[in-house]
């Protein structure tokens, strides 16, 4: 029987240094997917660590509604869009991205609805998927347990997973242009967007010193999500009363939650996803803002 | 208990341990103890079950003592109890809602409108399997085959052994009973034996089976936005989804049980090296069809009472065989195809060809007439196999005629690069291997270099931990005849 046992132990012993060195080796060539691109438009951010710079953060709905590209080439200052899933969470990164801000920078800060009521909200699953699938996300923002936790991940090579999809999807790996921003649906029929609801939970801005501490070092302008028209008339109490409660805070705001509503059927899926041609207007109307603002 | 979960790996060496150096003084100890951690290994998944599983054991083993009777008339009554008993559970859980359904349908049909309820009870894992032990038991008393056990732990044992109480193989009491009531001794080269087949099973499971579902799934579930050959792959990566799950599950029971010193009933013997229908359903789920056979074909006159019985025999066992796996149409049509290509070589006296040796027993390769014969064959099995995966009869109608209907309407599609070629990254290794080992599925063919044989092993086990790293942060997957 010891025979056995010694032969057992010797498999595993091979398998897990076989398994560790493959890990090792490959840890940066693991399958790409959507959330991937976080990790690109991070490292944007510290590439640019010491130069001016504007830096368009919220979920999804900044990366589908904002160019930062236009941005750069109207004002002239480096901007990279990091918008890309709210599930995600907008706290994860702070730390990194503290470090990574001069103090001349601007945070443009677009957080969907969910984040003035839960600013730590994020689907662990989703943040799991990116710690796990990205061993350079743990690397880059500087967290150990993450880097732990990918190496103790599987081995998720692109070769074994041949997308049979014949739907051309925009949550592809090679989602953003050079600023972040996301272009990846400007050419895809839209499939509609979905039915939305707000959770018109109490609203947290005491807890966004905490959470995102850009605020307190550097200037950050507020600006609010594509609304469907239908979704702000049934929550219009609840989006103006975030409104009221920014500027009573004294939070710089670009313009009113009504300024925000586009019809339906400007909308490319989600709730929050405005179509590509919806884009260059909520982006002069930033930039317009941003020159004053810059000027003062 | 998963065989695919961490939690498996930590219990068998556990049990291992303790049934070789704790409980190996007698056979009352081992047989105590392989049904403590069988009925931990069930209750994993849901401890109110094993009510049912304890229940079910102790009826069947009672009712054994009434079938031994040697009055024919007790011994019949219990053996339809027991009958009723098992079958009666099986309706219960399994096939109520579809019976009620079809009661309201039918009455539907002549305008009157009922409702009658429905169940909402979950279906208990391995049901099918375990009050199928449990009527060849007392049917094996009935025939005077056997006689009952004195002992209501080695039956138990035989009912529960946590290898096989899942997914089969459908044991025999004649074959599995008199392993139980034998004192096991720890043999080296069966141990050894059954750890290579723990291997291959796990690996045709978590690295075949599981890499080929991503696949084979996003081609099934929305098949009407995929051409026909990417259709055509994907019923072809289902098939071997099918059997490595399957095989995969039943070598990891037959390596496990040769760790205790068990000897379980083959349940796959290569099926897809089959020439014909008739010789893969000789090599296909063994276990399972020849319970059939014994059970049912030959107590309803077998073949030897004229063509027309044994057709109608031979149509109520695939019948029979497609409804075991699942209350819904489309198993029964699965069961109902594959007697339609069963019925020529019946009457062709053509269905006992090909008994004994697998294909090419003693050359490399196979003639162009076998590999032909292996080929259409296998193609059969899969397209028949839609009907076994997908939800209803119409949606693999559906299927098919989409395969057929896109053919006609963009033929260059076949020269264009589809989706779903992947799949052969897996199926054509697994082809490779089962061809090297077809000469015996209970050993693990080696080959003459030691060095070569290590390295195999440890790119299995490397695949095998790789799996294993994916279901830390995410649930192992089911195997899919759990749910039968």
């Amino acid at each position: 029987m010891r025979r056995l046992f010694k032969k057992i132990l010797l498999l595993v012993l091979l398998g897990f240094s076989l398994f560790f060195l493959m890990k090792f080796t490959l840890r940066n060539y693991q399958k790409k997917t959507y959330i991937s691109a976080l990790v690109d438009k991070l490292s944007m951010v510290q590439e640019n660590k010491s130069t001016k710079k504007i830096i368009l953060l919220g979920g999804s709905n900044i990366g589908f509604g904002v160019s930062a590209e236009e941005i750069e080439k109207r004002l002239g200052i480096k901007t990279i869009n990091l918008g890309l899933n709210m599930h995600l969470g907008l706290t994860d990164f702070q730390a990194f991205l503290c470090r990574n801000l001069t103090k001349d920078d601007i945070v443009v800060f677009a957080p969907e609805w969910e984040f003035y009521s839960k600013p730590d909200y994020c689907d662990p699953r989703t943040l799991n998927d990116l710690i796990v699938n990205n061993y350079k996300y743990g690397e880059l923002i500087g967290n150990n347990k993450y880097v732990i936790k990918s190496l103790f991940s599987n081995i998720n090579l692109a070769i074994f997973q041949t997308d049979v999809s014949q739907n051309k999807t925009p949550y592809i790996y090679h989602c953003f242009n050079k600023n972040g921003d996301i272009i990846s649906h400007c050419n895809l029929p839209a499939p509609g967007p979905k039915k939305t609801t707000v959770d018109t939970l109490p609203l947290r801005l005491d807890l966004f010193p905490k959470y995102f501490p850009f605020l307190l070092t550097n200037k950050t302008i507020f600006l609010f999500p594509p609304v469907q028209d239908r979704v702000y008339n049934k929550y219009k109490d609840y989006l103006n009363h975030i409104h009221q409660a920014l500027t009573d805070r004294h939070y710089i705001v670009v313009d009113s939650v009504a300024n925000n509503v586009y019809p339906v059927s400007d909308f490319f899926d989600t709730e929050y996803h405005v179509k590509c041609d919806v884009r260059p207007g909520r982006t002069e109307k930033l930039i317009a803002f941003l020159q004053q603002f810059i000027n003062k | 208990m998963l065989f695919n979960s961490v939690a498996f790996l930590v219990f068998l060496p556990i049990v291992f341990i303790l049934y070789w150096f704790v409980f190996n003084r007698t056979i009352k100890r081992q047989n105590l103890l392989i049904l403590v951690a069988s009925y931990f290994f069930y209750g994993w998944w849901s401890w109110k079950f094993l009510i049912l599983l304890a229940v079910s054991t102790v009826l069947d083993f009672l009712y054994g003592f009434g079938v031994a009777s040697k009055k024919r008339k007790k011994s019949t009554l219990f053996l339809w109890l027991s009958i009723i008993n098992n079958l009666g559970i099986l309706v219960l859980f399994k096939y109520y809602n579809f019976f009620a359904a079809q009661f309201q349908r039918s009455f539907e049909l002549v305008g009157l409108h009922i409702h009658p309820a429905l169940l909402h009870i979950a279906l208990p894992v391995g049901i099918s399997f375990y009050t199928f032990h449990g009527m060849s038991y007392v049917f094996d008393i009935y025939r005077g085959v056997r006689k009952p056990v004195t002992s209501i732990i080695d039956y138990a044992v035989f009912v529960c052994f946590f290898p096989l109480l899942v997914a089969g193989p459908i044991e025999r009491a004649n074959h599995l009973l008199p392993q139980v009531q034998q004192k096991r001794i720890f043999n080296y080269k069966q141990a050894v034996e059954g750890g290579l087949l723990i291997l291959w099973g796990m690996f045709k499971k978590m690295v075949i089976a599981d890499g080929l579902s991503f696949i084979v799934d996003e081609i099934f579930k929305q098949y009407t936005d995929h051409n026909a050959f990417c259709l055509i792959l994907g019923a072809i990566g289902f098939s071997f989804q099918l059997y490595g799950d399957f095989s995969g599950y039943s070598d990891i029971a037959l390596g496990t049980s040769k760790l205790l010193g068990f000897e379980l009933l083959s349940n796959f013997k290569f099926p897809y090296f089959s020439r014909n229908i008739a010789e893969f359903w000789r090599r296909w789920h063994i276990s399972l069809s020849s319970w059939f056979k014994d059970y049912l074909y030959i107590p309803l006159g077998g073949s030897k009472k004229g063509k027309l019985i044994a057709v109608r025999n031979t149509l109520i066992i695939f019948l029979a065989s497609g409804f075991w796996h699942g209350a819904s149409w489309h198993y029964i049509v699965w069961g109902g195809i594959h007697a339609l290509a069963f019925m020529p070589l019946l009457l062709l006296n053509k269905n006992r060809q090909h008994i004994t040796e697998v294909v090419a027993y003693e050359r490399k390769l196979p003639n162009l007439k076998e590999l032909w014969q292996m080929i259409s064959t296998f193609l059969f099995v899969t397209f028949a196999l839609v009907f076994f995966r997908m939800n209803t009869v119409s949606e693999a109608f559906g299927y098919c005629k989409r395969v057929i209907v896109n053919s006609i309407q963009e033929p260059r599609q076949y020269f264009k690069n589809p989706g779903g070629l992947s799949i052969f990254l897996y199926v054509i290794p697994f082809v490779l291997i089962d061809w090297w080992m077809r000469r015996n599925e209970r050993v693990i063919r080696l080959t003459n270099i030691k060095f070569i044989n290590w390295l195999i092993a440890t790119v299995m086990i490397f695949f095998i931990i790789n799996a294993f790293m994916r279901s830390l942060y995410a649930k192992p997957t089911n195997f899919i005849y759990f749910q039968f």
